[in-house]
């Protein structure tokens, strides 16, 4: 159900008689007071919460931009769930190869909102993917297609795949009934699926993980699919509710990831493919922050991947972001909800945050 | 001839200290250097200049109060004897606290995970290669042809069986495949040093501390007087210090017959 709430359109009568509409506007609402005199640095509130995050319990998920956010969460005295947890004594890149130590479980990247959807159905028991669908193979070792990337060796059976899966979405499960808040990063609308069941997969297969290819492309048994912006929308509505089946007051906030496509199986050049994709993710969030009072969205997208605010904020590779663009985009996320602490803003280490979709640039050598 | 010996550890070298100024009188032609500290000290430590030096100043002042002065270890000692350090049993018993490989998983509970080999062999290869322990066998051996004996951490208290927190140590799989690790991990730890065992009088089972032993440990720290928890059942007292010590120093010695 659609919450308009929020919904106040333009031109809505107010009390005061005024010439224009325009008249009184706050200044962040014009771009030549709020955008050309600043720069990444200065630019002032780009940001204002919807609603106070402070005690919830958090979960996180999304594209690999949403382990920073996680991180600094943690980092910050927000309560960030793990219900996935690697070993103790053991942290840092080991638990991450293994996809722990990453989100709130142990899902790895979760790039498409038909994916979380996916994930969410499965926990609250509404599907169940077969074993087919589920499981991929090779040279005798065995992988769950929908996080293969947190088995970096793969598995030694079929049976330890489906232990793990179970175990798994048991744990997210009771994630989505512990978390009060829910933040995703929107991270691709480029997928492969199976033909028979719709199944989304977390990668397409065929794709190497640690220099070793995990599953097979079968033309027969797989379908690229490049979802819109309903689709998106959609797809995050019936997340939304299956979660609030869970818990029923759970609130939400989103980004869109800034990362653009490290390739695109669209027969288009990929920087098209990317301003594609990422323009229907952000309809989808502004979609959904529109009509959702437990929606929030945060301006990440805008502050590293559109041109206005100075010179490009990425790596050489104009994909990953640099460390400190991403710690001055989480000064601005932690301006509305300041560390819980009682300390100082602190932003975390970079380096170590596990981006699976950046497999594919191999395929471009 | 005397024999200078320089102690570099970690909390369990609490029980060294206090057990070395017990029984120094015994040994008038040793003389012990310890450095150390708690809360990682021992790897915040780095070879410069010919010498293993603090990564900052808390690692510094650590190695100034238990050396009484010093805040770098040279390499002009007889002999180096490492202590504890990360490498320790009860550790690896405590991965499967919650976690357990597919083949030892009889029924899938929230309390129990499960985890793949590849995971666990990573984890274990990653708790073998940072630990103090053999990082600091390197420096010593980047800063001397010394030689250089290790004594473990000490094997827990037999008395953790009987607090609820330590349930996992009843999980006898979990114990025989990770002491099955243990060993293999001093193996490879004895390429570069002599490993001194725990002595035998201080075991029972095979692979606990007598009870006695946790009994009145101390923490390391500045006048070696405040005790563990109650409920710690990894370190071990001044008595056990002196079992230990008094047995590697025999076994420093059997190596070092001229000093």
């Amino acid at each position: 159900m659609r919450d308009s709430k929020n919904v106040e359109p333009v031109g809505a009568p107010d009390t005061q008689p005024k010439a224009s509409p325009y008249m009184r506007l706050p200044d962040r609402q014009f771009w030549s007071k709020a955008v050309q005199p600043a720069d990444f640095k200065s630019v002032e509130n780009i940001y204002t919460k919807k609603f106070s995050i402070e005690g919830l319990d958090t979960a996180t998920a999304g594209s690999c931009f949403a382990q920073h956010v996680a991180k600094n969460l943690k980092l910050n005295g927000y309560t960030v769930l793990d219900l996935e947890p690697g070993l103790p004594s053991v942290a840092g890149m080991v638990a991450k190869r293994f996809g722990y130590d990453t989100y709130s479980a142990r899902y790895g990247n979760i790039y498409t909102t038909r994916r979380l959807r996916q994930l969410a159905e499965e926990a609250a028991g509404l599907m169940k993917p077969d074993a087919d669908d589920l499981v991929w193979s090779r040279a005798n070792r065995y992988w769950d297609a929908l996080r293969p990337s947190v088995e970096p060796k793969g598995l030694a059976s079929p049976q330890e795949v489906l232990l793990q899966r179970a175990d798994h979405v048991s744990r997210v499960r009771r994630l989505l009934e512990r978390a009060k808040l829910f933040v995703f990063t929107f991270g691709l609308t480029e997928a492969w699926m199976s033909r028979r069941s719709g199944l989304v997969y977390a990668q397409a297969p065929g794709t190497p993980i640690e220099g070793r290819l995990v599953g097979s492309y079968d033309e027969s048994a797989h379908a690229f699919v490049n979802f819109r912006v309903q689709d998106v929308y959609d797809d995050f509505v019936a997340f939304r509710k299956i979660a609030h089946s869970f818990n029923p007051e759970m609130k939400f906030l989103v980004t869109v990831s800034p990362v653009p496509l490290a390739v695109s199986a669209v027969d288009t050049h990929v920087l098209a493919a990317t301003v594609r994709s990422k323009a229907v993710l952000r309809a989808a969030a502004a979609q959904l922050y529109e009509d959702f009072a437990d929606v929030d969205y945060f301006p990440s997208f805008e502050l590293l991947s559109t041109p206005f605010l100075g010179a490009a904020r990425f790596e050489e590779d104009k994909r990953e972001v640099q460390p400190r663009a991403v710690a001055m985009v989480m000064r601005h996320f932690f301006s509305e909800h300041p560390p819980l602490d009682g300390k100082r803003l602190r932003t975390a280490s970079q380096e170590d945050v596990v981006c699976e979709e950046a497999l594919l640039k191999a395929f471009s050598k | 001839m005397s024999l200078n010996i320089c102690i570099l550890g970690n909390s369990h070298m609490a029980a060294f200290k206090l057990a070395w100024e017990a029984i120094k009188q015994d040994y008038p032609d040793v003389r012990i250097t310890f450095f150390g500290g708690i809360k990682g000290v021992v790897s915040r430590l780095h070879v410069e200049d010919g010498a293993i030096v603090p990564d900052n100043d808390r690692v510094r002042e650590s190695l100034l109060w238990t050396s009484g002065g010093l805040d770098r270890i040279t390499g002009d000692y007889d002999a180096f004897l490492l202590i504890g350090m990360g490498l320790s049993y009860e550790r690896l018993v405590h991965m499967f606290k919650n976690h357990r490989l597919p083949d030892m998983i009889e029924t899938l509970k929230h309390s129990v995970q499960p985890i793949s080999e590849s995971y666990l062999r990573a984890a274990t290869e990653y708790f073998y290669s940072a630990s103090g322990a053999v990082q600091n066998v390197e420096h010593v051996h980047a800063i001397t042809s010394a030689p250089v004996f290790y004594i473990p951490c000490p094997l827990v208290s037999e008395r953790a069986l009987d607090d609820a927190s330590y349930a996992y140590w009843r999980f006898v799989k979990g114990r025989d495949y990770m002491m099955n690790v243990y060993n293999s991990m001093l193996d490879r730890l004895r390429e570069h040093c002599t490993v001194a065992p725990q002595p035998e009088e201080t075991v029972v089972d095979g692979i606990f501390t007598k009870g006695k032993y946790c009994v009145g440990a101390v923490r390391l720290e500045k006048g070696l007087d405040r005790a563990h928890d109650v409920r710690d059942y990894v370190h071990m007292n001044a008595e056990f210090g002196e079992i230990s010590l008094r047995d590697a120093l025999a076994i420093i010695r059997k190596a070092l017959p001229d000093r």
